[in-house]
């Protein structure tokens, strides 16, 4: 039999997941918004941005510098990325790119392999998120609710930018017409390049923030693309309120089919997918959702 | 949707037979007709095996246009399909590939109709998520289709009625691949000749005029996917014959990732110019892969400089050096 206190372990558990994949999920909405390009890499920056973490936890032991400083390399990776590689083809239709990203994402594992080899490495949260706290007489660890009050606050700070400031203004006009921003005397290709830097951060971000839970390894990223274009799909490509609602979704709905059929676990986001696209094939948040 | 080049419908029809070189051709037959006689007969039959699904594959990429991630779903479903056609019903060589191609060609409908749904990369997430669905139902019901361990079932005989023929044996399989490879490559330069080919083209071309002009496009495409489908599951059938084994790496993304850089690498659009693509990326990878165990970051840079420098493949750069330095053939 399965009691109140088992429902609620298994909630937190799916919005901690749900969480991870929304802070993904954003960065590839972002992209697809502005750009118009879906980032089969994106998976491999988020692997990149754990083991960036790794990297600057074994040297300074510090986590919070980790958070700091892995967003800010694979944001620079993003840069190189979106210079060297991608905006050549911006001519070309986009399938292009996605077939290109599909390479690099290749390549990136691959990279990462030969770096840090195959393992698992272990990354450890600070020690004050050690333990659990107490909710209906659920203990839940400290680290997830870390988790999920991060995310927030992460995606609120994304909201806010894009809606209340200058630079948030120009993503919202090139996501609508790229055309007019470029006749407004506004470089458009900086706005590209910025936001593409953007969603490779919040991507590296989400890497080191799953690491204390789930461990370092070079098929992290592969695991999480596939659960994260369900996402984008479930909510509408494009979409930011679409990936938040999306991810929650999927992240509870994984949660809870672990607890009733174990066995359909994965299967569920499928399923899911399926029946949104049959009901509402523009996603959940379709055409409205889209950043303008 | 997607335009490679700028070749008119004539000028691509043209190319579809001058895109290869007339001694490459006949080298690639003789290595396949001589190689099941020595020790690399067993990647001639895998080179033979995946050629099939790429030719299938080039009509709906390179002739319609529409990129999917989930070749792995048709090319795995009919293994599968076929080793449990084996086990379970006893059926014989034959009947077991034809189900197995029918039973995929109807699933290839199904999630064609959902998935045309949408356009372009929207069309490519689709695609790639339902291949995934069908991979982790790999792992419900591990009784019956061995989940993680693989599926494996002893090859039946050829039973035709009047005649049995043992396919014991690395040959019997080859040559039945051989045949199955004319015929598949016969069959799909019909269909690209074909008025229907034709319109696949003009929809690759540009999809709103072809349904201006009153065509119901979703039904072409959606053959196109079935056809590809059709392909990917003979192949993988075969490919279960061949090693009497199924397993869920065949349904996984990376198998379809395999298709789609065989196809790009080789040439879209112009099937023969992917069946180059097979030969280049097998060959290389059993080359790498005996050296350095990262090799799929060498085939990942290949594939990532194709899709920048010659994005209509080797076919592509044959095409340019022939008008560089070429005769006027």
């Amino acid at each position: 039999m399965i009691g109140t206190s088992e429902i609620l372990s298994q909630l937190f558990s799916g919005l901690t997941y749900g969480m991870v994949l929304m802070m993904v999920s954003l960065g590839l909405t972002l992209i697809f918004g502005v750009m118009g390009l879906i980032n089969f890499a994106h998976g491999e920056l988020y692997a990149l941005g754990a083991y960036m973490g790794f990297v600057t936890i074994q040297a300074t032991g510090n986590f919070w510098l980790a958070l700091a400083i892995a967003p800010i390399a694979v944001g620079i990776m993003g840069i190189f990325i979106e210079r060297f590689l991608l905006s050549y083809l911006y001519d070309s239709d986009p399938i292009f790119i996605l077939l290109l990203t599909f390479g690099l994402a290749l390549v990136l594992q691959e990279v990462i392999r030969l770096i840090w080899g195959s393992g698992l490495q272990p990354l450890s949260a600070p020690s004050m998120f050690d333990g659990f706290i107490d909710i209906a007489g659920v203990f839940m660890p400290r680290y997830w609710l870390f988790v999920i009050a991060f995310t927030l606050a992460i995606t609120g700070v994304v909201i806010l930018v894009l809606n209340k400031t200058k630079y948030g203004m120009f993503v919202r006009a090139a996501s609508r017409d790229s055309e007019m921003l470029t006749l407004l005397g506004i470089d458009n290709a900086k706005v590209y390049t910025g936001i593409f830097a953007a969603g490779a951060a919040l991507a590296g971000l989400s890497g080191v923030m799953i690491a204390p839970l789930r461990g370092v390894r070079p098929t992290m990223g592969a695991e999480i693309i596939i659960a994260s274009f369900v996402v984008i799909v479930i909510g509408g490509l494009g979409s930011i309120g679409g990936a938040i609602l999306g991810s929650i979704f999927i992240g509870v709905l994984t949660s809870f089919t672990s607890l009733w059929f174990p066995e359909l676990s994965d299967v569920a986001m499928f399923v899911a997918m399926v029946v949104v696209l049959l009901l509402l094939p523009e996603g959940l948040m379709g055409e409205k959702g889209r950043i303008e | 949707m997607m335009s490679v080049t700028d070749n008119t419908v004539v000028e691509r029809m043209n190319s579809l037979t001058d895109s290869l070189p007339r001694p490459l051709l006949l080298l690639t037959l003789a290595v396949l007709l001589v190689t099941p006689l020595t020790s690399v007969g067993f990647i001639t039959t895998e080179i033979m095996i995946f050629a099939i699904a790429v030719i299938g594959f080039d009509i709906l990429i390179g002739y319609t246009g529409y990129v999917s991630f989930g070749q792995a779903m048709f090319f795995g479903g009919g293994a599968y399909a076929t080793a449990f056609a084996v086990e379970y019903l006893n059926l014989s060589f034959l009947p077991a590939v034809v189900g197995a191609v029918v039973l995929c060609v109807l699933i290839a409908t199904a999630v064609g109709a959902l998935s045309f749904r949408r356009r372009g990369v929207y069309f490519a997430l689709l695609t790639l998520a339902f291949a995934q669905m069908f991979w982790t139902m790999g792992f419900i019901w591990p009784d019956i289709t061995g989940g993680n361990e693989g599926f494996s079932f002893d090859r039946p005989p050829l039973d035709l009625g009047v005649v049995e023929f043992s396919m014991a044996g690395n040959i019997p399989v080859y040559a039945f691949t051989f045949v199955a490879l004319a015929l598949a490559l016969f069959l799909a330069v019909r269909i690209v000749e074909s008025p229907y080919g034709q319109v696949l083209i003009a929809i690759r071309e540009n999809e709103e005029r072809v349904e201006f002009l009153g065509y119901n496009t979703f039904r072409y495409k959606l053959l196109s996917f079935a056809i590809a489908g059709g392909y990917a599951a003979l192949a993988g059938s075969l490919y279960a014959m061949f090693t009497e084994f199924s397993f869920l790496n065949l349904l996984f993304w990376h198998q379809s990732g395999d298709i789609l850089m065989m196809v790009l690498i080789g040439g879209l659009g112009t099937i023969y110019g992917p069946i180059l693509g097979v030969f280049l990326f097998i060959l290389l990878r059993d080359y790498l892969s005996a050296i350095i165990p990262e090799w799929p970051l060498v085939l990942g840079l290949v594939f990532v400089l194709v899709i920048l420098f010659s994005p209509d493949g080797l076919v592509g750069i044959y095409n340019r050096l022939r008008e560089q330095f070429g005769g006027t053939d």
